[in-house]
């Protein structure tokens, strides 16, 4: 198999400036992008159904059989399946990019975009089109896992919404021997859980001045009016209200890597959810999953997974450990090239003073890297639109806190996320305003922002499928001996960006080397040499050598040699010891 | 005929012991049978009398779970047994539960959590289980001590954590140290193919011993022992080469015996501390990714009643505790050190020549383990029990035991089957070499017929853990009237045992429970006190129940509980936790 049929560049690096992609094919993809995104769905203001993803992905499978397969996980977990994009006619090992949909329950976007994407990518894989992703699925596998907290996702759009950001696990919170007894709920029967306002003096929270429907919490010295609990009552009796809500364990950050109790929502211990070890055995029974991009709603940035802190704990103790891990510091050098390129596609930019929240403890990017030794990162889909131009605000002599302008600015793109205050007599506090914020404002964008982001999330993955390590031999070249015995040397490029696993895996042995055999034949002799050779990685734009001595008796006999490894498609050779180039020191 | 006057002298020592120790097992009336009071149940002492037990060999796979359905057949009054899960290649994983039902169910007793070879080639803690079984079984009647241990505490036994390694280990010729991981086939040379290196047993003679090739380029030389082969001193020049297992290049790589089968080892897939592969050699894929480590981490999580472990492996004479992973400092609580201090000292008498240790820094840093697990994940009081770890044959007075000494030890013991005399070969690759050595039942685990001292001094170690568990007594709960049927009762709660109820490192993980107290009349409030119950904290929250929190172990709790009753109403008081054996008082209101 050789490389995809569509433009490619000579790529001898992740920095050469070749890893963009050239004007004309920016153009047709937005020729493209318009064409299949113009569907019934975009006029929506609601996202689909996790019942509809899956709908839309059997769909796409249905339709397009050699293509997209719909495949559960291990373990059979509702909502946990795999959707896979290659060319199955051919059912040969390629590198996959795995993209990770919703793995937090309270964000939507994440599966829509998988969706959207899967269908942009199999419309351009049509062969009639100016260009083909299809070109790029017969070299590479694209698997989206869309839905793996499909059970709390859907309750953000429920009949009663609410947010839970993982798996649903009954957990006792308040540690009373009973559990998920007291939550949040409708206690006005509005329709939504909203906040609910107590009125002290001396309380954490004041209005705002800009939006009487805004509480912002007091800064050291600053008296309240208000204390702010979410709408609720005491349903068990013990004094408190909401104190042990519907358990859940973030399965975000359920993995094994610097897992932490005190993460919120740990479970406790790591990775003894069902969703988790689904998804730990896809990953660990497909070894030639590359890259992982693990979607989440908002934020605009790119946070690539890095490895270990330093002056982490030892290794331990065992004979056969593997290598130290290395400094890392090529990885951190295509981190930089994918934030780069993820900034180029996005336009998204670092505004003034923001500040990255981390990815926390255990999360799944990180195991990706760390355990399975492919690049693994988190890609926020969304942002708010920036103020538009001349749009300036006034200067303001108190100017909103960074809390306070970033409510503002929520309240500005979805008012309809915050109701206004009403009075409810409630059975145990009395007198209170419910209204404020429902409890699954702010988590996601709207379904518009999401399937913007999806364009150009989709531009993202098509970049990483043309920078995706792709092997080829080269080169065989002999050197005569005399007496019929030759030194041969194979030279195997690596045509893609990204080197053939990151340097952390390379160096931590983590997966296999790559083999290259020179296989055997009676009528050739392997004089010195191992018949089968390994090398650890291959950089992007990089080559590699491996040498053998044979004898033939007719030199214009056939060598056969062949490439296998987990992350690329076979490579085979046929040369004769006279047919091959002619050896250049 | 060079052994025989050894092995003469070696029986003359052994059989006196042997009999004396044994005797308690198989043939009662071989020593002075403890007098006999009632049968516990009927046909006791029957069923007592035709068990017997050998523990003059090591058990096979088959013959363990022969053993487990006998106990369980046999003693069903106090035995039970569970099939928790199923190992790799699908056998059946096994629990025993000791317990007398008739004064509560097993999991409303403090338990006592053990198991063995979880390292496929560490096999005698499942002897030491079988021996702990059948101490309680048979003295159940008479001792008071295991009468109250089995009356008031639950035993749960895992004999084989590891079931395909060790049916393997007792039905293929192995080595001391193979077998030791489960048996999901493992890449170790990493060349795409799967545990196709194996050892062989070459010289068919059923055992896999070493290789030897003489060589002046070899890093080996002979001791004055011709037997005994020792690294050579720098300068001298060498002897041997040496390959530590028996076989051939399976696979043609021009290496030997580099990809035995398996896998995982199992007891670095737990999931605490937990670090991949490359920086903890056989962690597997993920925490609990193997079913054996998944069945016994569900186990554990599922019996918040489990206030002890141990877990038994070879060889090092040691007594470890946790952590495994980590130095003392911002870990183990100190308080948590003092109550293992404890227990692991006495652990010492028991077993004299045994060394009590913290795992990291006495053994070895590891990550993933069962012993990090039970206390730093779950806060129970955690023990690995190193059995064995060579002999005290120190004829030389050097303070050590070295290889020839060793070697004469097993000659002096007549175990001639141990070491086997090198002997030429022809090697398919290597040519003319010499096969013999140590067999796999030398070196990390005694001679069978020796094993018996110390396979029971390590089960009344466990038994002694048991014992300290915690235990509730109320301190003679004082009612008083005050008037229109209201009764303030106030009472100390006592933790007569040496554990406290939860270990500090369970409260800071939320790990632990309260001690609940329970009353038979109307609870108004309740709270905890001081001595002399100048102050009182009064119980926030429902007052169904009175909490009073974590008590230390040999501490006190002062409660008070308002309730509404009236004179001569009777007030039972219940004191319960998990993991502490539970207390009654029931007092006549004034």
């Amino acid at each position: 198999m050789g490389s995809p049929d569509c433009d490619r560049r000579a790529t001898s690096g992740i920095f050469m400036p070749g890893w963009n992609v050239l004007g004309y094919h920016r153009a047709m993809r937005l020729i493209l992008l318009l064409l299949v995104f113009s569907t019934a769905l975009w006029a929506q203001d609601k996202y689909p159904a996790s019942a509809e993803i899956r709908a839309g992905f059997d769909a796409l499978a249905k339709s397009e059989p050699d293509w997209c397969r719909v495949e559960e996980l291990p373990g059979k977990v509702p909502g946990l399946y795999a959707v896979r994009l290659t060319r199955f006619k051919e059912p040969l090992n390629r590198p996959a990019i795995v993209i990770l949909g919703s793995l937090r329950g309270d964000e939507l976007s994440p599966a829509l975009a998988c969706l959207e994407m899967a269908e942009a990518m199999l419309f351009r894989a049509k062969p009639d089109l100016p260009v083909r992703f299809g070109a790029w699925l017969q070299v590479v596998e694209i698997i989206f896992i869309p839905t793996p907290c499909a059970a709390s996702r859907d309750m953000m759009q429920g009949e009663k919404p609410t947010a839970i950001a993982g798996v649903i696990a009954p957990l006792d919170d308040d540690r009373d021997l009973a559990t998920d007894e007291d939550g949040p709920e409708d206690i006005n029967g509005d329709g939504v859980i909203s906040q609910l306002r107590i009125k002290r003096q001396g309380g954490r929270y004041r209005v705002s001045p800009r939006d009487a429907r805004a509480l912002i919490e007091c800064a050291p010295g600053e008296l309240g009016e208000y204390d702010v609990i979410w709408e609720g009552i005491d349903n068990d009796g013990d004094g408190q209200i909401n104190e042990d809500p519907r358990g859940s364990i973030t399965l975000a950050n359920d993995f094994a890597i610097r897992w932490s109790d005190k993460q919120a929502g740990a479970n406790r211990f790591p990775m003894l959810t069902a969703e988790s070890r689904a998804l730990a055995d896809f990953f660990v029974a497909h070894p030639n999953i590359a890259c992982a991009i693990n979607l989440r709603s908002l934020g605009g940035r790119l946070a690539v997974a890095g490895g270990p802190p330093p002056g982490e704990a030892p290794a331990g103790r065992g004979p056969r450990r593997g290598a130290p891990q290395g400094d890392g510091s090529r990885d951190k050098q295509v981190a930089e090239a994918l934030q780069k390129l993820f900034a180029e596609n996005t336009g998204f930019k670092p505004r003034q003073g923001e500040e990255a929240e981390g990815e926390g403890a255990g999360n799944a990017a990180d195991w990706l890297y760390e355990a399975c030794g492919a690049y693994a990162m988190n890609y926020y889909l969304a942002r708010l639109p920036e103020p538009e131009k001349g749009e300036k605000p006034p200067r303001e002599e108190n100017p909103p806190t960074k809390e306070e302008a970033a409510l503002l600015e929520w309240l500005k793109y979805a008012p309809e996320d915050c109701l206004e205050w009403k009075a409810f007599k409630h059975p145990t506090l009395g007198e209170v305003e419910i209204g404020g914020w429902k409890i699954t404002a702010r988590k996601d964008v709207k379904p518009a922002l999401a399937r913007e982001g999806a364009v150009k999330a989709l531009d993202f993955v098509w970049e990483l499928c043309e920078a995706t390590a792709r092997l080829r031999i080269t080169k065989v070249e002999a050197k005569d001996l005399g007496d019929g015995t030759f030194k041969i040397r194979l030279t195997l490029s690596n045509e893609g960006a990204l080197d053939y696993k990151p340097q952390l895996a390379a160096q931590s042995r983590i997966g296999q080397p790559l083999w290259v055999t020179l296989e055997e034949n009676k009528k050739i002799e392997l004089v010195s040499g191992a018949r089968k050779q390994s090398a650890e990685n291959i950089n992007g734009g990089a080559t590699v050598t491996f040498e053998w001595v044979v004898r033939a008796k007719d030199p214009w006999d056939f060598m056969k040699f062949k490439v296998e490894g987990e992350r690329c498609m076979p490579l085979e050779e046929s040369k004769s010891p006279k047919g091959c180039e002619e050896w250049k020191e | 005929m060079r052994m025989l006057p050894r092995t003469l002298l070696g029986m003359a020592i052994c059989v006196p012991l042997l009999a004396m120790l044994v005797g308690s097992l198989a043939a009662p009336q071989a020593q002075q049978a403890p007098e006999r009071k009632a049968e516990p149940f009927a046909g006791w002492f029957k069923r007592i009398d035709e068990t017997h037990l050998d523990f003059t060999h090591y058990y096979s796979l088959e013959e363990c779970e022969q053993t487990i359905d006998m106990f369980a057949t046999r003693f069903p009054e106090l035995v039970s047994v569970q099939t928790v899960g199923q190992s790799y290649q699908g056998r059946p994983l096994r629990v025993l539960t000791v317990c007398n039902s008739k004064t509560g169910a097993a999991d409303t007793k403090p338990a006592m959590y053990i198991d063995s070879n979880i390292h496929g080639n560490e096999i005698q803690g499942t002897e030491i289980i079988f021996l702990t079984i059948w101490h309680l079984l048979k003295n159940y009647p008479h001792e008071p001590y295991i009468q109250k241990l089995v009356d008031t505490r639950t035993f749960y036994f895992w004999p084989v954590v590891n079931v395909d390694s060790r049916y393997k280990w007792f039905k293929e010729p192995n080595t001391p140290h193979s077998l030791r991981h489960n048996h999901k086939p493992f890449d170790d040379d990493r060349d795409g193919k799967f545990d196709e290196d194996n050892s062989n047993d070459l010289d068919g003679d059923g055992r896999i011993t070493m290789m030897r090739k003489r060589d002046p380029n070899g890093d080996w030389v002979l001791a004055q022992d011709k037997r005994v082969m020792l690294p050579k001193r720098p300068g001298q020049p060498g002897e041997y080469r040496v390959w530590f297992t028996e076989g051939i290049d399976d696979d043609g790589d021009g290496q030997i015996n580099e990809d035995g089968p398996g896998g995982v080892d199992l007891n670095r897939n737990f999931p605490a501390q937990w670090l991949p592969r490359y920086r903890q050699y056989g962690a597997g894929d993920y925490p609990t990714s193997e079913p054996e480590i998944r069945a016994c981490v569900d186990f554990l999580l599922a019996h918040k009643n489990i206030a002890g472990m141990q877990f038994y492996h070879n060889a090092a004479h040691m007594i470890l505790r946790p952590p495994g992973s980590s130095p003392d400092a911002g870990v183990a609580p100190r308080e948590d050190i003092a109550v293992y201090d404890r227990l692991g000292k006495q652990g010492e008498k028991f077993l004299p020549n045994y060394k009590y240790t913290q795992t990291f820094e006495g053994l070895y840093p590891a990550y993933g383990t069962q012993i990090d697990f039970g206390y730093l994940g779950l806060g129970r009081f955690t023990f690995t029990n190193e059995l064995w770890g060579g002999v005290n044959h120190d004829l030389n007075d050097d303070g050590k035991t070295d290889a020839e000494e060793t070697l004469d030890w097993h000659d002096t013991f007549g175990h001639e089957r141990s070491w086997i005399d090198f002997k030429p070969f022809k090697h398919p690759t290597l040519g003319e070499i010499e096969i013999g050595g140590w067999d796999q039942f030398a070196t990390r685990i005694p001679p069978a017929d020796l094993f018996m001292e110390e396979g029971y001094r390590n089960a009344l170690f466990t038994l002694f853990h048991a014992s300290c568990f915690a235990e509730l007594a109320f301190d003679a709960p004082l009612a008083e009237d005050l008037g229109g049927g209201l009764y303030r009762v106030r009472f100390t709660l006592r933790n007569q045992g040496v554990m406290p109820t939860d270990s500090a490192k369970a409260v800071e993980r939320r790990e632990d429970e309260s001690v609940q107290v329970s009353a038979s009349l109307p609870l108004l409030s309740c709270g905890l006190g001081d001595e002399n119950y100048t102050r009182v904290a009064l119980q926030k929250g429902r007052n169904n129940v009175l909490r009073a929190g974590r008590i230390a172990g040999e501490g006190v709790a002062y409660c008070e509980m308002l309730v509404r009753g009236k004179k001569g109403d009777k007030l039972t008081l219940s004191a319960t936790h998990p993991r502490a054996v539970k207390a009654e008082s029931e007092i006549v209101l004034p």
